[in-house]
Parts: C-alpha cells; structure tokens; sequence
C-alpha cells in the first residue's frame, strides 16, 4: 500500500486531493520544525515553504534528527529540504531568512498560504506571525517546547485567542548602573560581560549606548553617570588594542578593567555607603601566559586561572578578529566568546564578592539557552500535525462545528495543573476582548488591481469601503499608519479627489478606518486595519477590488488608551536559576523599596521608572520563553 | 560542549551516562511506531537493542526509514547496536534473568505474547511500556512493577528547609554575630530574612511563646517593627520574613518522606546496581535521619532581598554545613558495608543535592496480563478495551472508534505516541523526573481525543 493511499483512507480521496493542492508554510527548521517537515510529508501535504534564518550547530543534532555532523554550519531550511528530498513527494521551497524580513517576505506573500505552522525560537517572531496571520486571516499553528514541557494552539483568525490574548513572560531587565556600577549578582556580571564588555571589543560597528540626553540611567547621580560615559570611551581605547593585534598589551586591558576601572568605582563614595566596597584585582594577579589550556567546562576555577583564560582567550580571539573583519558577534556556541564572557563575568564576580560559577552554568545564562530534546518535540510536532487535518476541514472524524471546538495541548506541569497528569487538551477560547493585536482591531486585506491605482480617487475608496461594511460615510476617518498621514475625515476631505496613487497608499500600505459614529447605547464600530495589496493585473475592474468578507463587530466606547499600550508582561513566573521575573503589579512596589540599598541620598530617582531605556535587556534576540 | 548539551541542563551528565550506558529491548514487528521510538532512542544517545521480533516483514508501507539499522547510524555517534531476536524463543522469554538484562522493555504494537511471557518480564521488574498506535488511535502504559526511585525529581518549587528551629552551632554563631538589636535602619535592610526569622524565633523561645505561622507574623510586627526596627516595614526583607513565616515551624514533611522511601524499599528487590546503590542510600538516609533527627542539609538557599555580602556570607554557612552533613551521611552509609563495593561519590552527591527531592514513585497497578486483556485495575476503559481487542484481531464495541482504528497508520500520531512512550523511558532510567502511573489513551474519533486515566 503507498503512502497516498494511506493518507487517502484516512482522510478520504476528495479530502486527498485538497491535501494535495494545500500550501503550508513552515517557520523553523530546528527540533519542532524538522519533526514537522517529516510529519507534513508523509502526510502528502502539497506544498511545503520553509524559512530558517540559523546555520546548524552541534548542539542541534541531539533531536534535528535531518542533520548531520557534516552538516554543521549549512543553513537549516536548504539541508532539510536536502536531507528529505529522498521519501518527499511534496514540492519543497526552502527559504535563508528573517521571517521579519519585509522585503523578502511581504504580508502578500504570507497570504499565498492555506496555513502556517510556527516552530520558532523566539517571542518577537511569534508575535510578528500572529500578527501576520490575524491580517490574513489565515489559520496559524503554534508550538514550543521547553525540556520536557511544550504546547500547542491551533488560532483561528477572529474566533479563537491569537497568541497575544494572553499574557506572555518577556525578558528581564537590568537598570544601567547595577550592571555597570553595582552588581549585586551573577548575572548582572554576565550581562555586563556580555552585552557590555565583549560588544564593546569584539564587535566593532555596535555604536556605544551613550546617547545620552534622553537616556534613563537608573540613578541620578552625576558623578557615576560621568564616570559610566567615561569608561565607555575608555572601552574605545582598548578596542583600537584589539584591533592592532599586539597582544603584548592584552594585561593592560585586563588591567584597566578590572584595577583601574575599580579604583574609580570605589571613588564614588555615594555607591559604598551601604555596599560592600568592590576589591580590584592587583597587579601581581596579572601575568603575560598566553598559553591555551583545555579546563573542566563544568567546575569553578580559582580566580587565578580565571584571569590566565581570560588572557589566554583575548589573544586567541584578537588573533581571529583580523581574519573575521574585525566583528565578533557573542555566539553561545562559539566557544571562544563564551569563555571570554565566562571568566570576565567571574573576575567581576570576585571583586564584586560574588560567587563564580561555571562555564557550563554560564552558557545557560548568557546564551538564554533553553533545554531541548527529541521527544518533547516529536510529541508537540505530532499533535500540531494532526491538528492541521482539523483546521483544515479535512477529517470526517468527530466533526466540530465551530473553531473553538477545536483543541490545544500543554503540558499539565507547564500549568500545575495536576501533578499525575502530562498532558491536557482543553478546547480553545474565544478571543480575548483586550487583546491589542486581534481584538481592538478588525484587520484585513485590501486587493486593488495594479491599474486602478493611478485612478482610483480616495473618495471612491471610502465609499467603497461604508458599502462593503455598512459603515456612515461622513463620520468615517481615513489614516495612513505606515505614514502617521491623515487622509480624510469628516472635516477633512481635501484629499478626496486624489487618487490613490497621488496620495501615495500604494500596496503594503496599512489603513486604519474608523467609523466615528456613536450609537445610543454607547457603542461603535470596530477601527477596521487594512493592507493594500495589488492583484496583478493591468485591466482590473472596480468590481475585482476584494475586501475581507466579514461583519465589523460594535465596541464599547472607552477613554482608556493606557490599557491598549501597556506591554504585555510577564505572568507566569518562571525561575531560570537567577532570572526572577517580576509581576507588573509589584514591579513599582519593589523599587520604591529597594531604594534603600540603592541611593542612601534619598532622592526618588528609582521609584517611578518605567521599564523602557533605562534597563538593558539580558537578552537581544532570544527571549526566556523561546521554546524550541 | 557538544551534541548532548541541550539534554545534558535537564538530567545533567549523571543522567546522560545512564542513557548511554542502558540496553533497551523493544518487543514488536517493524512499524513506524517502532521506527519513530527507535529513532527517538538513538537521539537521546541510547546506542544498545535487543530487538524480540516475530519473524514477518515491515507491516506498514508508511516507513520513513529504509534501512532501520543502517538509517539511525549517523543519530549517535557512539553506534547504534541492535541484536534482533526471534520473539517467541520461550528457552529465553520465560527466564526473568533473560529480561533483567535490559534496562526497559518496550512492547511497541505487540499484543500477542503468551501470558507466561508477561509473567516472566513482570517477575523481572524492569520496567515495561507498552505503546501502540493505529490509525488515529493509540496508547501508552508505564508498568513498573516495583516502586521507582527517583534520585532527582526536579520540582518546579521547593518549600525552602532553612533549619532556623534547630540551628547548628555555626548558624547560630553568625546570627549572633550580627550585632542584632544595635543596628541602624539601613544595616537592618540588608539583611536576608532569614536573620529575621531566626531572631523572632529567639525572641519567642525567650518569652516561651509556642511557635506559630502566626505567632511568628505578630512577632516580626509588634516587636521587630515596634522595638528592633520601626523603620522597617517598608523593606523587602520585612515583606519577605513575613511571606515566609511558615518556614519557623518545625518541619514535619522530612520524617515522612524518609517513612515512604523505606516502606518504598520494603517491597523492592535490587538486581542492578543502579537499585541497589539507592536502596543503600535510602537505608542509611533511615539511619541518618534517626540519629541526628534531621536531614542533611542543602546547599541551595533560596533567593533573598539582602546585601551580597550578607547573603554570600549565610551561603557560605549553609555551603559548609551540608558538606559536613554529606560527609557523615557518606560515613553511615559506608559504616557497616565493609563487603559491598563502596558508592561513587558523585551518586552520593547527587543523592544529597537536596534529599527531599528523592521521591518514591509507586507502581500503577494494572499488570501487564491484565493489561493485554484490556483491564485497568483502578478504572475501566471501554476505548482501552475496544484498542487491545482490535489489536488481537476483535471488532471494537464503539463503531467511531472501529473506523478510527481501521485506518492505516497516520504518520503524525505514530510520531507523537513514539514521543511519548520515550520520554518516559528516559524519566525511568536516568531516575529524575517523576514518571506517568498513568495510561495515556488517543482516540481521535473523538472531539477530546487525549485522555489519561489512572491505571
């Protein structure tokens, strides 16, 4: 019997045959993503796009079970697509790049697809796809995994919860002065070595962060702000050290940071009132060994040979700078600038008498790594699968009659739940009547044929628009959101006559159109967001002008904007060794009460901040609930 | 690091060692179910099979591996090693030594083995998991005959154990130590909670007040906030001391963990060495705890608002104590085993790490005799009925559930079945993580399809 005819059987032959010509996009070729890709295959899927922007790495090969040794450092989605091409009865498209990546992949493309399967490692991608699959109003599959946790949510553009509905923990965050000044614990030594130190050496174009008239510093005290833009000059000056290659000079740099950089500190007399004072390192600890020594990775090495391997590996890495055009990026996986944050976390650790830790412990931290393996990816990949037959209408089984019939999957632990259960698969909730990205807005596409642009006057487009959604004409606002442009409102209409093209909405233009119209009952239509997009076509009708088929829901009038701007933040606590988020809700609390270790002056500086510049974010790309 | 570095944060080289060390057996005719749980195996870096297989060809056209033996090659580097055996050679099966030499045994689409088969793997008390899938449908079992030690459960939270009520002379010696009663309002911030708690209870001791949650709460107001401190109750340490109140009371949770962990053993007969190293462990853990009345105590303290300084300082006290503790545990369990090979040390530490995550998991019930007859000892189960009957070629009650299971085998809920099934084999034989006692059941002809019932 043959794949398709089991397939067949299963689905039935008509459902086949749409199986068939169904074209799915696939974000993420790593552990879910390559699961998947099999999974979808086998199932006959069509047509299968797939996007990775990563090179494969050791590190993956524990459960990316389409790769191999001698595959590391390809890029994941082209070797998958390799790596299958022998059972696949699919049309393959694999794609190098940033989902977020508007010129490779603009929201029209995004459309070309009947459903998109997110296996992606971070939350700033997740979010962007959501958003992508709520204006296209096409189903989105998504998944993660973390150790032996991992989830599953089928979202069904306007009917089920999107992604953002409910609130998701997003990185913790540092203010300036304890990860340059004060740092009380070891990962504020990590994130300074880290984001600070080895960003300012090694890669070379990052601009330093002292912009510096807007910019929150955590404290007001002039003295440490100076002091704090000093040492970024400074840092400049011991880059140009790395630059020239003269690794003679390597335990002045070591000297300057970690002696030189100290005794100023301790100068501030403000910042040791109630701290224990730093204790730089002297002279006789620095020495001229350059030589590379393999060490135990897991064990805490004496400060001694911490400051040897920090030596050891500024000359290997100034040696691979000339050859790298003098640009190193912090790659957890490059070992070379892991332990070069590894130890000059540590040696600020011992000043700072805070304890050291492993290069092992570090990675975790530094690189956010999260656990990963191949059975909790096999499980959350298989689900998402078999879940896409239901959201695609194609099994006869069990039909639901309505999308929020349709179920998710976690892990019970993931949600304490139970403790004697693993997984749970409630059904899914309708949309969260707060959610920013899929409930205040009504969003959709807008087709116009490519000719009708330069005819086509806004007025037009606005009675097109009341027609389609019953909306009043004359209290309906027109604004461009890509370029902050009002274009018509009711006092308003000297654009009217205009075409489309003489007011610039052209395709990839985001519309937001409201109807100002308040009835008695203190409600109003829903702001409708749309994305002009072009239909291919040089004779196009004003009867092939498509617009989402769809009622704009009504609204309660509410003054508070605040709520809608208000980040989404952390709710579930998740203790990653030393990262503890905080919940908003203590977060002003906490900091009106920490001051009494920060500023003995007593100044307010630290109690109404709020979390934006003033804090440097642990982690760039990679967020603490990226799952795999 | 390498290959095994995104597991190795899970269950740590301890773990790994045990996953690269373990002989799996999977009983079963070639599937994509196997082939999923083959390949899932290979990943986690198990490199020894034994494959009991019944002397037919692949019964699936749906493989997505050609060459099983040779395809898994490239997932380990270490090899991947199958031994493939007749399945019904009763001269082996029906020895439970046969069996003891595997780590697990997973029954993988098979529900033919004579009874007396069942009975001998049952004597052997290896752990057993039957896993099935077909069509939209499926299970997975976890038999473990004999109570299950876990070494490390890994709880998501821990009540902290400070030891505050019954201080050791060192404790005591740098609370003292701290000038208590003559410090200012900003050297009273800094210090961790802890300090806190453990004066109130001084303070209660000297007034012969019993020791409450509440009692401890109306202490660290009416007499830290009103006479020691007044500036305090604004401090983060304060807020602290009074959320972990409850941690004054004397600990009652350690006796009884030691109670289930020795009953546990009661009922256990240690074959590996990997048992009976922890069965030692448990027994001398009974001896420690009688003698000094406690047990030993962990180097983690929890987080707490307070100077680095402080806090390092109480770390280090802590750090030095559990040393000492793991130093005369390692002593009493060594103390009248001359003749048995001592324990590595780092088992003992692991062991130590924070010994109340040492955690006796209980075997579910169900046999795996009645399992294959489609009874569950502490429920029933029509679908489990219905999926265990279809398998020994009987047509199913429910005509949903008949149609669903008819179906060839849909790739996805094969792979995801093979997920399961493993990942609980790996809670098993690395022995962290608390494995199901349930039995997982898919029926994807239903509107909920995944349902687990205690078996």
């Amino acid at each position: 019997m043959s794949r398709a005819s089991n397939i067949s059987k299963i689905i039935g032959p008509q459902n086949l045959e749409k199986l068939r010509s169904t074209k799915c996009l696939l974000i993420g070729a790593g552990g879910i993503g390559s699961e998947l890709l099999k999974d979808l295959i086998l199932m006959e899927f069509g047509e299968i796009h797939i996007v990775d922007l990563d090179t494969i790495d050791l590190s993956n090969l524990n459960r990316q079970f389409l790769f191999r040794q001698r595959d590391i450092k390809q890029p994941k989605s082209t070797t998958a697509v390799k790596a299958v091409q022998g059972f696949n009865n699919s049309k393959l498209v694999p794609y190098e790049g940033n989902i977020m990546d508007t010129t490779q992949f603009p929201l029209h493309w995004f459309g070309s697809f009947d459903i998109i399967f997110n296996a992606l490692d971070n939350l700033a991608a997740r979010r962007y796809v959501n958003k992508m699959s709520q204006f296209l109003q096409v189903p989105l599959l998504e998944s993660g995994t973390s150790g032996f946790d991992g989830y599953m949510q089928p979202i069904i553009p306007t009917e089920t919860e999107c992604f953002d509905c409910t609130k998701k923990e997003t990185p913790k965050t540092f203010p300036v002065c304890t990860i340059r000044s004060t740092p009380s614990q070891p990962i504020h030594c990590i994130v300074w070595a880290k984001n600070f130190l080895f960003a300012q050496l090694f890669a070379a174009d990052i601009t330093n962060d002292a912009d510096d008239e807007t910019k929150d510093w955590g404290t007001t005290d002039e003295e440490e702000i100076k002091r704090i833009k000093q040492e970024t000059n400074e840092l400049q000056e011991l880059q140009n050290i790395i630059l020239s290659g003269d690794n003679s000079q390597i335990p002045k740099i070591i000297e300057k940071i970690f002696i030189h950089d100290i005794e100023k500190l301790l100068k501030i007399d403000n910042l040791w009132k109630t701290r224990t004072k730093p204790v730089p390192l002297t002279e006789s600890q620095i020495k001229t060994d350059l030589t590379d020594r393999d060490m135990d990775l897991s064990t805490v090495w004496p400060i001694a040979d911490q400051i040897q391997k920090l030596s050891s590996i500024t000359n290997k890495l100034m040696t691979r700078m000339k050859a790298e055009n003098n640009h190193i990026e912090f790659d957890k996986d490059d070992e070379d600038t892991l332990e070069f944050v590894a130890t000059a976390a540590n040696i600020r650790s011992q000043i700072f008498h805070i304890p050291m830790k492993s290069v092992f412990d570090i990675k975790q931290t530094a690189g956010n790594i999260i656990p990963a393996i191949a059975t909790t990816n096999a499980i959350v990949a298989g689900l998402s699968a078999l879940v896409s037959l239901r959201v695609l209408s194609l099994l006869n089984y069990a039909k639901i009659s309505k999308p929020t019939e349709l179920n998710m999957v976690f892990t019970a632990k993931a949600s304490n739940i139970s403790q004697n259960r693993y997984l749970t698969n409630p059904t899914l909730a309708p949309p969260n009547c707060n959610c920013p990205v899929c409930s205040r807005v009504v969003r959709g596409v807008m087709k116009i044929p490519r000719n009708l642009f330069g005819e086509l006057k806004l007025k037009d487009l606005v009675s097109i628009l009341a027609e389609k959604y019953s909306f009043d004409s004359e209290e309906l606002s027109v604004l461009d959101t890509t370029g902050h442009r009002l274009l018509s409102d009711f006092d308003f209409d000297s654009l009217d006559e205009k075409t489309l093209e003489e007011i610039k909405i052209i395709p990839g233009t985001l519309l937001l159109i409201t109807d100002e119209t308040e009835n008695d009952d203190g409600t109003c239509l829903k702001p409708l967001e749309l994305y002009i997009d072009e239909i291919a076509s040089d004779d196009g009708k004003m009867s092939d002008i498509s617009l989402p088929d769809m009622k704009i829901p009504l609204t309660k009038i509410t003054s508070t904007t605040e709520e809608d701007n208000k980040p989404v933040e952390d709710v579930v606590p998740q203790n990653n060794g030393e990262t503890i988020v905080l919940d908003l809700e203590d977060e002003d609390d906490e900091k009106v009460k920490k001051r009494k270790f920060a500023g003995a002056d007593g100044d307010d500086a630290l109690s109404k901040k709020s979390k934006s510049d003033n804090e440097i974010e642990i982690i760039e790309e990679d967020d603490i609930i990226a799952l795999d | 690091m390498d290959r095994y570095d995104r597991q190795l944060r899970l269950w740590g080289s301890e773990g790994q060692e045990l996953l690269s060390s373990s002989h799996f057996c999977l009983v079963g005719p070639e599937t994509t179910l196997i082939q999923e749980c083959f390949k899932n195996l290979a990943l986690l870096g198990v490199s020894k099979y034994t494959w009991l297989r019944r002397d037919t060809p692949a019964i699936s056209s749906n493989l997505f591996y050609n060459d099983l033996a040779a395809d898994l090659q490239p997932l380990n580097p270490a090899g991947v090693d199958i031994r493939v055996l007749p399945l019904l050679d009763e001269d082996q099966t029906l020895q439970s030594d046969f069996w003891r030499q595997f780590s697990i045994i997973m029954i993988v689409s098979e529900a033919g083995l004579p009874q007396k088969v069942l009975d001998s793997m049952e004597q052997s008390c290896v752990p057993a998991i039957p896993v099935y899938s077909s069509g939209l449908c499926g299970y997975v079992y976890i038999r473990t005959a004999e109570p299950h030690f876990v070494i490390d459960s890994h709880p998501d939270y821990q009540v902290p154990l400070l030891h505050l009520d019954k201080p050791w002379p060192e404790l005591s010696q740098f609370m003292n130590s701290l000038r208590f009663g003559e410090l200012d309002e900003y050297e009273y911030a800094e210090l961790p909670y802890a300090v806190l708690l453990y004066h109130v209870l001084q303070q209660l001791q000297q007034e012969g007040t019993a020791v409450t949650t509440q009692s401890v709460k109306e202490t660290l107001d009416k007499w830290y906030i009103g006479k020691i401190n007044p500036r305090g109750s604004h401090d983060l340490n304060y807020d602290e001391a009074v959320r972990f109140a409850h941690l004054c009371v004397a600990d009652s949770g350690s006796k009884r963990l030691v109670g289930e962990l020795v009953a546990g053993l009661g009922h256990t007969s240690p074959y590996n060495r990997y048992d009976s190293d922890i069965s030692r462990m448990i027994r001398a853990l009974d001896k420690y705890i009688t003698l000094h009345g406690e047990l030993m105590v962990s180097a983690k303290l929890p987080d707490m608002a307070s100077s680095t300084a402080m806090y390092t300082a109480l770390q280090e006290v802590y750090r030095r104590k559990s040393l000492h503790d793991r130093e005369e545990y390692t002593r009493i369990l060594h103390e009248d085993a001359a003749e048995a090979t001592p324990i590595d040390p780092s088992r003992i530490a692991a062991f130590c790490h924070d010994v109340r995550n040492v955690c006796v998991a209980l075997p579910a019930q169900t046999s795996l005799s009645q399992f294959f007859q489609g009874k569950l000892a502490r429920n029933s189960s029509p679908a489990l009925q219905d999926l265990i009957g279809w398998q020994q070629g009987r047509t199913p009650h429910s005509q949903e559930l008949a149609s669903a299971l008819a179906l060839p085998a849909s790739y996805p809920t094969a792979s995801f079945i093979a997920g399961l099934a493993c990942q609980e084999a790996v809670k098993l034989v690395t022995h962290q993580y608390t494995p199901l006692r349930n039995l997982a059941l898919y029926n994807g002809s239903t509107r909920t399809p995944l349902n687990t019932l205690e078996a």
